[in-house]
């Protein structure tokens, strides 16, 4: 059966995604991920995580996707070495020099090339695997057949992003939100770039703000949130390893939900017994929630841009 | 230090003089259907026999976002660049670079867009071949000092309008109706998106910087470096010329305030620092 993987953005999620039936989780590591710190987890609580993991029989991945800079390299090697202590079972990447080092140093963790990698053919997918990585998270632009020829010709595993975000740009190769604004600051030997996602800090996310193009009123740039359905039962033929649930800033109760509809939905496909137009209905529902949910995340971020005092 | 710019076909190379650079980059990297792009395989052998005429590095800069069904337009771009001879190539995919020195043992110079961050991945990338980085255009400078420590030849933007982000499409090609131009004509146009206090300039499937990076008053920081960058590739007549011009004066000759006042009038929507300080890119710090 296709893997589901789920969000950690706290200890409580964690759990609540393996009862909803992921086969894996994944969580931030405090300071190191694409996300803020609000959504990513101390030390001891990816001890915990990664013991609740277990207990459900499933995996740990712990991201450290954001780009250090390149005098943290003693930092991350200490991180590392916590991982491993740690029993994590998976590191999710962006960058190669570092996949180089833990395929070399810890070569019983599993790598996943981050979507910030922005692996977009299959001559990249290669150039990863070489580096470390037997899986790669999926860019959402990418067409089933693109897919099946990169995990053809590279020979490595696929993940797709089931629920998440088409953005305007390529994802990992877009700099607005830091052009826009950009807060550094350091906590100890650590740097902090709030404003840039690439440097582990929030994207504020300008595309959606109002535009326009020359005198013309053109909206917001394009950033459409899917969750995908029909699509999936072509993805699990055409071999594909994962099927990621984004959303560690979304509320517990919402990814559980969204957790326990793939499950049973994947459950009725691999049993072919689909009804599409049901399931699409329960989806619509689940989409409402989760829309409400990311503008009010939106606008918060907005306000931190134009330097209100929110804590994100 | 060598100083490059880069021009996106034949007829934008005989407009503008190019005697203040050291090393030409050919060809606009963000659209295949650019007019006359060398990146999409026009006039490659021309352009280089142009350069070598006067006495300049040619270099030709490749389809920066290929997808799958793009590799084989890209290694026949790299065919036809072998055979012109060209310098080097300007490189924007790891996957493409790395099977050029495989397969061509071509020298590759990689973009900026290749999004080089740590000094780690510098390193894996210099032992497989790769003989020039443009690191991340988010990087400080202390950040870049640390990839120049590796070994690997550097090459940064000193001036000029710096990517912002590469879409898998040109978005400005649904709005053709409203500009009342049709692409291939369209991004010839002056074209701005703007949203509150930002201004952008939609290139192909590039997104630039509305303001223009600028390090003239701060060139002494960046003086480890191996190579230096006017990004020229959406300006208008004059603009790469007149820059080159005032960036080589400042290598031999030093700052003179009336070439700053200059590029302050060049720069259409301003200056800015891009990311060398650790500020928001549209920031302008004076020295």
């Amino acid at each position: 059966m296709v893997e589901l993987l789920g969000p950690g953005g706290n200890l409580e999620m964690v759990r609540k995604v393996f009862e909803a039936g992921a086969d894996s989780v994944y969580v931030g590591v405090k300071g190191w991920s694409r996300r803020s710190k609000k959504y990513e987890l101390e030390d001891e609580e990816i001890i915990e995580a990664a013991k609740i993991a277990h207990e459900f029989g499933g995996e740990l991945r712990a991201a450290l996707n954001a780009f250090p800079k390149p005098a943290e390299f003693g930092m991350f090697k200490e991180r590392m070495e916590f991982l491993h202590s740690a029993e994590v079972d998976a590191v999710i990447l962006n960058d190669l020099g570092l996949m180089r080092y833990v395929k070399e140093n810890y070569p019983d963790l599993k790598i996943v090339a981050s979507i910030g990698c922005n692996v977009i053919n299959y001559e990249e997918a290669k150039l990863y695997k070489e580096a470390g990585a037997s899986m790669l998270v999926a860019d959402c632009k990418l067409t089933l057949d693109e897919i099946r020829e990169i995990k053809e010709k590279a020979g490595i595993g696929i993940e797709i992003l089931i629920h998440a975000n088409t953005d305007f740009t390529y994802l990992g190769k877009c700099w607005m939100s830091s052009y826009k604004s950009l807060r550094y600051e350091k906590i100890g030997e650590k740097s902090y770039y709030v404003g840039s996602p690439n440097r582990g800090g929030v994207c504020f996310r300008p595309c959606l703000s109002n535009w326009c193009l020359n005198n013309h009123s053109i909206g917001n740039l394009p950033n459409d949130m899917f969750l995908l359905l029909r699509e999936i039962p072509d993805l699990i033929k055409a071999g594909v390893d994962c099927l990621k649930i984004q959303g560690r800033e979304y509320s517990t109760d919402l990814i559980y939900e969204i957790v326990k509809f793939y499950k049973e939905f994947i459950e009725a496909v691999e049993s072919d017994n689909v009804v599409f137009e049901e399931w699409e209905r329960k989806l619509a529902e689940i989409a409402k929630r989760r829309d409400a949910e990311r503008l009010r995340r939106t606008l918060e971020l907005m306000g931190v841009a134009r330097g209100e005092k929110i804590e994100i | 230090m060598e100083l490059t710019t880069n021009v996106p076909n034949l007829e934008s190379m005989s407009e503008c003089s190019l005697k203040h650079y050291d090393g030409i980059y050919m060809g606009m990297p963000y659209c295949w259907d650019y007019e006359g792009s060398f990146s999409s395989g026009n006039d490659i052998e021309e352009g280089v026999e142009l350069l070598r005429e006067l006495g300049k590095k040619a270099y030709l800069s490749l389809y920066a976002a290929p997808r799958n069904k793009d590799l084989e337009r890209v290694f026949y771009v790299v065919e036809l660049g072998l055979e012109a001879k060209v310098d080097a190539f300007e490189v924007f995919n790891l996957g493409v670079a790395k099977k050029i020195k495989d397969e061509y043992d071509a020298r590759v110079h990689l973009g900026g867009l290749a999004n080089v961050y740590t000094a780690s991945t510098a390193e894996l990338l210099y032992s497989l071949g790769i003989d020039r980085i443009m690191p991340a255009y988010e990087l400080p400078i202390e950040d870049v000092e640390k990839i120049k420590e590796v070994g690997v030849e550097v090459e940064v933007v000193i001036h000029g309008k710096i990517p912002l982000g590469i879409s898998h499409e040109c978005f400005v090609k649904r709005f053709e109706r409203e500009i009342g131009k049709r692409c291939p004509k369209l991004c010839k146009e002056k074209l701005w998106y703007k949203s509150e206090d930002l201004v952008l300039k939609p290139f192909g499937q590039v997104t630039l910087s509305g303001k223009d990076v600028c390090m003239y008053e701060h060139l002494e920081k960046l003086k480890f470096v191996d190579a230096a960058r006017v990004e020229a590739l959406s300006e208008r007549v004059g603009y790469r010329e007149e820059v080159g011009r005032i960036y080589r004066r400042r290598i031999e000759k030093g700052f003179d305030k009336k070439d700053f006042l200059k590029l302050i009038e060049l720069a259409e929507i301003g200056l800015c620092n891009g990311f060398y300080f650790n500020k928001a890119g549209q920031i302008y710090v004076s020295r």
